[in-house]
């Protein structure tokens, strides 16, 4: 009994509990802020528009119309004090991203998303609803104590291995959820899918009809398999990933991450060369860096690190 | 002591497992859970449903047509009528505006009620009360074209058809709560039109 209670312990450890070296995390923050950051001042101009007593919609009508949501701008409508509260956001986000005073900062940051997503959620799309899951979830996780100017007061201490297990999970869950819909005849039968998204006038950033049909049997067809194949697969592929690192990444069970998330970020930087989807592909790519082990991610800022010292030497 | 710690610690990673991947599972599975889970975290804005470009993508695109008709007999085309002639091309990051969004929303379901397209449209109504004249009703159109399949515009085709015009909605603006809206926009501004 004791025996089965020491191995179940230890599998606990390995798969959520165990102490990691902050970089990965570290970097994985630094990655995704950017990308809030940026996303955030998007709405530089229209905060009040939004936000505030100056949109059409405000009062008790914006309550009424989403009542399932919270925001603090249901409450305080002034357009100064809206847009002084943004303001604060992005200072909030700024030190988020650079790691003072990780823990308030990125409570700020945070409040001031749902609070915009909650005062009008009809401004927001699917790219912006993996903004806010993402920035939840790290919103919960030491992710200050690695690359960070907190990390530098303090000294770097570990995180658990469970941090960046949440975010790979989150990124699963959204491809296969999604790839599992997808069961109209455009992304089986007919292979049209990609075809029929590159079309549409709404977001394309070319038209070129008479090219996306030339290229529909011999790329966009097997392309859209393939990527259903890479939605729905990620699930297995997560699972696979993790199984490896609890048992110590044997030599049997290979290394997927270079061929799954290589050809997600080729997918996501065509998507983002051929279509408008906001922020969606930087998101992602971004969430990737979860994959990284701690060396790997110590081993990567150390390169560019030496890259950086270079050039400005 | 430790033991009960570490299993402590273990339940936040658990919890954040499961309002993850629960929301995403058919409600019928484990109901209602999944869907008290997904409505938890709609009050933060967190959202587990993931169906972009599911079923299907859209294999046509369509835009609102919407005219204020006023008590004097006149009608005027609203803003969001410029998509009719600028939507169809191509579109970049700098051309779109957060209330592109809504108005994508909006034109959903055109033959079932939503009730995005009904605030789009209050909303509307306050809007051009405060440039001066209380429209008396906004009419909704949808102008819709479809897209060419690759074998049809491989024959010569053009990628997208016609555009197809539908009536979908009126709305009021003097009723409630539009009427409603528009009398407390005008109080909370001061602005008194007796």
């Amino acid at each position: 009994m004791a025996e089965l209670l020491r191995r179940l312990d230890r599998a606990l450890g390995r798969v959520l509990l165990d102490p990691e070296d902050p970089t990965a995390l570290g970097l994985v923050r630094i990655a995704i802020v950017a990308v809030l950051t940026a996303s955030l001042l998007t709405h530089v101009g229209a905060v009040a528009e939004y936000f505030s007593s100056a949109s059409p919609l405000h009062g008790e009508y914006a309550r009424l119309a989403f009542p399932s949501r919270f925001s603090l701008f249901f409450w305080i409508e002034s357009p100064l004090l809206v847009q002084a509260i943004f303001a604060v956001g992005v200072v909030a986000h700024v030190l988020w991203l650079v790691g003072l005073w990780t823990v308030p900062s990125s409570i700020v940051a945070w409040l001031v998303w749902v609070s915009m997503v909650g005062r009008n959620p009809l401004l927001y799309s699917l790219p912006d609803q993996l903004q806010m899951a993402m920035a939840t979830w790290l919103v919960c996780m030491p992710s200050g104590r690695g690359l960070s100017l907190d990390a530098r007061r303090r000294g770097s201490r570990p995180v658990p291995v469970w941090c960046r297990r949440i975010l790979q999970l989150q990124l699963a869950a959204m491809y296969t959820a999604t790839g599992l819909l997808k069961h109209g005849k455009t992304w089986h039968a007919d292979g049209t899918a990609l075809y029929y998204a590159l079309l549409n006038p709404y977001n394309r950033h070319f038209d070129a009809p008479e090219l996306f049909a030339t290229l529909q049997p011999w790329v966009l067809r097997p392309m859209t398999w393939l990527v259903l194949v890479f939605e729905i697969g990620f699930a297995v592929f997560l699972a696979l990933h993790a199984l490896r690192d609890v048992l110590g990444r044997p030599r049997w069970l290979p290394d997927l991450r270079p061929i799954v998330l290589g050809f997600g970020v080729l997918m996501h930087l065509g998507i983002q060369s051929a279509m408008y989807v906001a922020w969606f592909s930087p998101l992602v790519i971004a969430s990737y860096l979860a994959f990284l082990t701690p060396d790997e991610a110590r081993r990567l800022v150390g390169w560019i690190g030496g890259r950086i010292r270079r050039r400005f030497r | 002591m430790r033991a009960i710690l570490r299993i402590a610690h273990a339940l936040v990673p658990i919890a954040m497992a499961m309002a993850i991947v629960l929301p995403t599972l058919p409600a019928e599975w484990l109901a209602p859970l999944p869907r008290m889970l997904g409505r938890a975290q709609l009050v933060v804005g967190v959202k587990q449903s993931w169906g972009m470009y599911a079923p299907d993508p859209q294999r046509s695109q369509s835009y609102m047509e919407l005219w204020a008709h006023y008590d004097d007999g006149t009608s005027e085309p609203l803003e969001e009528n410029a998509d009719l002639e600028h939507g169809w091309g191509t579109t970049w990051a700098w051309k779109k505006r957060r209330l592109d969004i809504w108005k994508y929303y909006a034109n959903f379901s055109p033959n079932k009620r939503n009730e995005h397209r009904t605030w789009y449209l209050r909303m509307v109504c306050v809007r051009e009360a405060r440039k001066g004249r209380v429209p008396q009703k906004i009419t909704m159109h949808l102008v819709k074209r479809k897209f060419a399949s690759p074998t049809r515009v491989m024959k010569g085709a053009p990628g997208l058809g016609p555009p197809e015009r539908k009536l979908i909605t009126v709305q009021h603006c003097r009723t409630p709560p539009t009427g409603e809206m528009i009398a407390d926009d005008e109080r909370s501004r001061g602005v008194d039109r007796g």
